[in-house]
């Protein structure tokens, strides 16, 4: 069993016996991740669900996904599952739902001034390929914010998109709208 | 070696999120980009989803248009805008007719020279001639959104006072149809509009109808209780009964003016001491106009006859233009905040609210969209906020009750 050192036993969510599934990265990372965090990547719910299949403990390969980016993902699912569930039973008490709103707040925060633009977008594939909706939009909020006051040449850096305006073309956008080019944050 | 190129659905999700002033500079990204965000279901996608509007006052004068963020501070001058019509000569003088959903409606004449115009992106669209046969003395505008017909609506109607009778004209340009239709009006002959320009509220145009009589020989305008209002799906007027309450105070009643605050019509009224603001909570019942604010006159150099509430901001203020050439900031309780001089060169500087979106008045011309919520430019949800607060405070009886 290659195993690169990273084999990871994630805490779960709930109780008792914590049935795990296998997943195996591109790279050689090797993961035991437990039920109700795998079925949140609705790759392997329909897996699992539309063959019928009993969930045994077989290693899936993801071909798409790197370790690390896999970790990553383990991680932001299982404190979500827990912040679920912390929610639903403050639900009633405001005071105890805004706590816990701010502890996810907080985490979100956190979890995403630690990414560089790099990962963001990697994680971005990842997810958009495991097809895990909640960290999705986490994930897209979170580029949606970080762009939202940058230049355009930031922004094409970004995204890997290349100019194609002359810079003719380009100076007449700038003129019609030049409001919308002042204030931006410096590069 | 993995592909760092982001699927272009994730790439929309993520412009999805951004707010105007963003998409306006990003269409610069590249020629695929401005596409994206020019594409018509794009701006609508955005327009409803949008967790933020951005509001702002458009002012108009003689030489210039400007706009400004009215929850800011008039002296903070970073929120403030230069616009120039595209296609007009700059310092060209047009009056704002309407304003919807980041359409705003400007006219060179009276009767014609109409053009849709989003001051946030720059698209505008001339308006055919209406072709009024009726030269009038005064004109009744309005602009409005359908949803029934995902169309923009522009009304026009022009007077004729004469002896004992008045002739009118009324024309709706639909920006779907393209085309101007003469529409018969429901208007008796001896009312006139107190305001040129209709509030947008609940899908209908409402216009503030004014009585005028003579009193031992003087003209006294007197505040008639109805409100004239055309619905712009069925293309049709009928009118609407102002508040009970106000009838009796018509003595006194100087001024009066309706606006659309925070989604719901409103009456505004001028009495000798008062500016007073009354909101009708439930569209359509008349029982249901409740008396929401009360502010005293303070200074004195308010022109009680010519202060005309603009609209209120995130804090409750009521922005307004005094004498159509001040801007003013004043809180619930009448006391002056802030006030400025809009222009120098003039009076008579007309405002609108307008929120800013990539609404384009070029993607309605028969495109089949889908419906659009009908939002007016002067639904603010902070507003909204405040007036629920007020009315909170009204129930529980007590006008001293602090805030939570």
């Amino acid at each position: 069993m290659a195993d690169d050192g990273v084999n990871t036993k994630v805490e779960a969510v709930s109780k008792a016996t914590t049935e795990t599934i296998e997943l195996r990265t591109e790279d050689g990372g090797v993961f035991d991740v437990d039920k109700p965090v795998a079925m949140e990547f609705l790759i392997l719910k329909s897996f699992y669900e539309d063959e019928g299949r009993v969930f045994d403990k077989t290693s899936i390969r993801l071909p798409n996904v790197k370790q690390l980016e896999l970790s990553k993902v383990i991680e932001y699912c299982t404190r979500a599952l827990e912040f679920g569930a912390k929610s639903a039973a403050a639900a009633g008490d405001k005071d105890a739902e805004r706590m816990v709103r701010q502890e996810r707040e907080g985490f979100e925060a956190e979890f995403v001034d630690e990414l560089s633009n790099e990962m963001l977008k990697e994680l971005i594939l990842a997810v958009n390929f495991l097809d895990i909706k909640e960290m999705l939009d986490f994930l897209i909020r979170s580029v949606a914010n970080r762009i939202r006051n940058r230049s355009v040449a930031y922004v094409r850096q970004f995204f890997d998109i290349e100019n194609d305006f002359t810079p003719q073309e380009e100076d007449q956008i700038h003129q019609e709208n030049a409001w919308a080019f002042e204030g931006v944050d410096a590069d | 070696m993995s592909t760092k190129y982001l699927p272009e659905n994730v790439i929309v999700e993520i412009l999805l999120r951004l707010p105007v002033k963003s998409l306006v500079r990003f269409r610069c990204v590249s020629k695929r980009w401005r596409s994206l965000i020019s594409d018509p279901r794009f701006a609508k996608s955005q327009f409803s989803q949008a967790s933020e509007r951005s509001q702002r006052l458009l002012i108009s004068s003689r030489s210039e248009i400007l706009s400004l963020d009215y929850n800011a501070p008039f002296g903070d001058s970073s929120t403030l805008r230069e616009h120039v019509v595209p296609s007009l000569r700059r310092g060209r003088h047009v009056r704002i007719v309407g304003s919807c959903n980041g359409l705003v409606c400007v006219a060179v004449h009276r009767h014609k020279g109409f053009r849709i115009w989003n001051p946030s992106t720059g698209d505008v669209r001339k308006l055919p001639d209406p072709k009024f046969s009726l030269r009038g003395e005064d004109y009744w505008y309005g602009f409005g959104f359908d949803p029934s017909t995902d169309d923009y609506k522009l009304l026009v109607a022009s007077f004729l006072f004469l002896p004992r009778y008045q002739e009118s004209e009324g024309k709706l340009f639909s920006l779907k149809r393209n085309s101007w239709k003469t529409i018969l009006q429901g208007v008796d002959a001896s009312s006139e509009a107190k305001e040129s320009t209709g509030i947008l509220c609940n899908g209908s145009l409402h216009w503030q109808l004014e009585l005028w009589e003579e009193l031992d020989g003087v003209w006294v305008p007197e505040c008639r209780d109805q409100i004239c209002v055309f619905d712009l799906a069925e293309e049709k007027f009928h009118e609407m009964l102002m508040p009970v309450q106000v009838e009796d105070r018509y003595k006194g009643i100087f001024f009066c003016s309706l606006r659309n605050l925070g989604g719901c019509l409103c009456f505004i009224s001028y009495n000798r001491t008062h500016i007073e603001l009354w909101r009708m909570m439930e569209y359509g019942v008349r029982e249901s106009w409740a008396l929401m604010l009360s502010i005293a006159y303070f200074h004195v150099r308010i022109s009680r006859h010519n202060l005309a509430p603009v609209c209120i901001s995130r804090d409750g203020q009521v922005v307004a233009i005094n004498d159509g050439k001040e801007l003013l900031r004043c809180n619930s309780d009448g006391e002056i905040l802030e006030h400025v001089l809009a222009f120098s060169d003039s009076r008579k500087c007309k405002a609108a609210v307008f929120v800013e979106s990539l609404i384009s008045p070029n993607h309605y011309s028969g495109v089949d969209g889908q419906g659009q919520r009908l939002f007016s430019d002067e639904d603010d949800d902070n507003c909204t906020q405040m007036l629920a607060h007020l009315t909170n405070e009204m129930q529980n009886g007590d006008a001293s009750e602090s805030q939570r």
